[in-house]
């Protein structure tokens, strides 16, 4: 049994957009002696648009009926229609991430992109499915050590750490080509606010309408390019800090493999600009920077790879990778489904490995008054919880963890019309049935499992793709 | 030589697999220590087969036990097919205890490994129960098989005439596991039953498929058998 779904991607950038459509083969794992199972066994892009200028009203808002011209014709090119589309995300990247735009583009998608297709935003995401979109998470399969996937944009480069085929960690660089903007002549035209501190850190006064020449943007480019990649090799220099974005980690562990992708990373392919107006190709410092990180690597322990796909790397990430199935043995009513932008929640079951249901029970109380005052429940939308450190589940557990949940819900939140749950292992349906017998009456119960959702906040839940199992996409809404 | 504690490409094949790979030697013999566990695996997998399941279990459980004619366990591994008949004793307890036609005829058997029981059965029974009523179906009366073989569940067939069938039952012990459980299921069994309209869902245990969602699964299994009529591979899942 084996079927294909079509899904799109497209990735809304500070300086580029770009779609695609690809097909995804669901494969059924059943061999009559075990428990059904299933997976994507193939993906594949059937159609990529050539790379669009970000149509922009001004420095920071979309252009949405340039934007919808521009959907309707790749429509039109893909040769798909609405109904095809059983899947897809929209990754809105940067600056246009902005509240003001972000909106606008859900509230157009939900009518014209098809009902499957989801939106996201965060650079986080981003960098995780530019990740995919590289090869960088597959290659970290391949190796023992860990990969870093440096998707290089306009405004941005997004950091994710990969290992055995897992996101482990993400970070973000205000380092992009487009941060920096000038004319053949060296007049810069444009420095963003956000390496302002850094410039100055290193001592460089650099604004609009100065003059600079190609040896002081050399430095400046090489230096950025020496920030990032002492950072990530674990030996941070030259406050490489004013450059990072919060939330970054501490400690980074030995990295063996360094996978370029976005705009910039392509252009480190590309020949090295020796003059200023081989620099200022694109108004930017886009291909200098290019340059100086292609030097720069060589002075690292780190081996660089080639990758995939590097300028489409993120929309083939949002259109291929971002989907994923559930396990086969599930409990959820496809008359309930689909559901879209549920907020997730993580709950460990156990701690440091112990059950304990009075300090489970505590910690679902916890999470529920916390969602109920995050979220308005009132109206009944849904909340999913995801179960983490779960140990091996035996059928008194199993009634405990019901017997709790049940309990928690009644108490905390009585008016939520689901009870939705997410977990890692084989036990959903189990779950599922446990819940249903001590709460099912007046509410929909809906357990999926063989999720990693380590990396995101929201989850959609499609409809079956193949038997019970369903299409999930865990997602980030930084906007939200 | 190639050392087995740090050779990498050993330890991730190791990873990959239970089975005896890279245990190492010592001159043309296993090392003591794998010679060892060898032994206790297979004391273990001597064990399940020759050993008894519980009364108190049983009685945990609300089962009561009937024999197939196996005599001995001896006999029982000699002659197979007399694991699959009842004995004279057996069919009048059954006749006279259990509920007649019943939606869902459910039968625990000790099988080749009575471990197999003992570890998975508080797991699995209580989930299969839930998962059976969960799908608004009704059971009869459940008891447990001394000495029996998947065979036996159609001569229980044809004494109870139940609907839908499901046997769990042990599975023969290897060295890897000797208390694997397996979950035969059949649509009307009958003297007579051809192989291929049997289900199963095998390897139930901790470190298998797990039994908790094997059970809650069995419950789906059960009631597209019942609404199609019919089992095995014409069953559609």
């Amino acid at each position: 049994m084996e079927q294909w779904i079509t899904s799109i991607g497209l990735d809304i950038g500070t300086s580029t957009t770009k779609f695609i459509v690809s097909r995804l083969l669901i494969k059924q794992t059943n061999d009559r002696f075990n428990l059904p199972g299933c997976r994507i066994a193939d993906r594949k892009v059937v159609y990529s648009s050539p790379i669009y200028t970000t149509p922009l009203k001004n420095d920071y808002e979309i252009d949405m009926e340039s934007l919808t011209d521009l959907l309707v014709h790749e429509y039109e090119q893909s040769a798909i229609g609405l109904q095809d589309v059983n899947a897809g995300a929209v990754i809105i990247t940067g600056e246009t991430a902005r509240k003001i735009n972000a909106e606008k583009i859900i509230h157009y998608l939900a009518e014209r992109a098809g009902d499957f297709v989801v939106a996201t935003a965060g650079a986080d995401l981003e960098g995780i499915l530019a990740g995919k979109g590289s090869g960088a998470m597959e290659r970290s399969q391949q190796i023992e050590g860990i990969v870093a996937n440096v998707d290089i944009g306009g405004g941005t480069a997004n950091i994710a750490l990969f290992q055995n085929g897992k996101a482990i960690q993400t970070f973000t660089f205000h380092i992009g080509g487009r941060l920096i903007r000038l004319n053949e002549s060296g007049e810069i035209e444009y420095v963003s606010e956000q390496i302002q501190p850094w410039l100055q850190s290193i001592g460089c006064q650099l604004t609009a309408d100065v003059k600079a020449g190609y040896n002081q943007l050399l430095e400046i480019c090489s230096t950025m390019s020496h920030c990032l990649l002492a950072y990530i090799s674990g030996n941070p220099v030259f406050q490489s800090h004013l450059l990072l974005m919060e939330g970054a980690p501490e400690q980074i562990p030995a990295i063996e493999e360094i996978i370029f992708s976005g705009g910039v990373g392509r252009m480190m392919q590309h020949e090295s600009p020796r003059t200023l107006p081989e620099v200022a190709k694109h108004s930017d410092i886009g291909p200098l920077l290019a340059y100086t990180l292609t030097l720069a690597t060589r002075y690292y322990p780190i081996r660089v790879r080639p990758a995939i796909e590097t300028t489409r790397a993120t929309v083939i990430g949002a259109g291929m990778q971002n989907i994923e199935v559930s396990g086969a043995t599930i409990y959820a009513n496809p008359d309930h489904l689909p559901i879209k932008n549920i907020p997730l929640l993580t709950i460990p079951a156990t701690e440091k490995g112990e059950w304990a249901a009075e300090a489970f029970e505590h910690r679902l109380f916890e999470a529920l008054y916390h969602a109920a005052q995050l979220y308005d429940m009132k109206n009944g939308s849904p909340l999913a919880l995801a179960l983490s450190e779960v140990p091996y589940c035996t059928y008194e557990l199993l009634q405990s963890l019901a017997d709790s949940i049940c309990r928690a819900y009644s108490i905390c939140i009585p008016e939520s019309s689901h009870i939705i749950f997410i977990c890692e292992n084989d036990m959903a349906k189990a779950l599922g049935q446990a819940l249903a017998k001590r709460c099912g009456r007046g509410k929909i119960v809906i357990c999926l499992d063989q999720i990693d959702f380590t990396h995101g906040d929201y989850i959609d839940i499609g409809m079956p793709v193949s038997g019970e199992a369903v299409s999930i996409s865990i997602k980030t809404l930084a906007f939200a | 030589m190639i050392n087995k504690d740090t050779n990498e490409q050993i330890i991730r094949l190791k990873q990959h697999t239970p089975a005896r790979i890279g245990v190492g030697r010592t001159g043309t013999r296993p090392l003591t220590k794998g010679y060892l566990s060898f032994r206790i695996d297979h004391a273990a997998a001597v064990d399940a087969v020759f050993g008894e399941v519980s009364e108190d279990l049983l009685r945990q459980f609300q089962l009561f036990t009937v024999e197939t004619r196996f005599e001995t366990k001896e006999h029982y591994l000699k002659r197979p097919d007399h694991g699959r008949i009842l004995s004279e004793k057996a069919c009048e307890v059954i006749k006279e205890r259990c509920f007649p036609a019943p939606q869902v005829q459910v039968v625990v058997s000790d099988g080749l490994s009575a471990n197999a029981i003992e570890e998975n059965l508080p797991d699995v029974y209580p989930a299969l129960m839930d998962s059976i009523s969960a799908n608004g179906l009704q059971t009869g009366t459940p008891f447990f098989v001394k000495g029996g073989r998947v065979g036996c569940m159609d001569a229980i067939g044809e004494l109870l005439k139940p609907e839908a069938f499901v046997l769990l039952i042990g599975e023969r012990p290897g060295l890897v596991c000797a208390h694997s459980l397996s979950a035969y299921m059949c649509y009307r069994p009958r003297k007579g039953t051809k192989e291929s309209d049997r289900m199963v869902i095998s390897n139930i245990h901790r470190g298998g498929t797990p039994p908790v969602e094997a059970a809650a699964h069995i419950g789906t299994i059960i009631k597209k058998m019942l609404e199609q009529q019919t089992s095995g591979v014409k069953l559609m899942l």
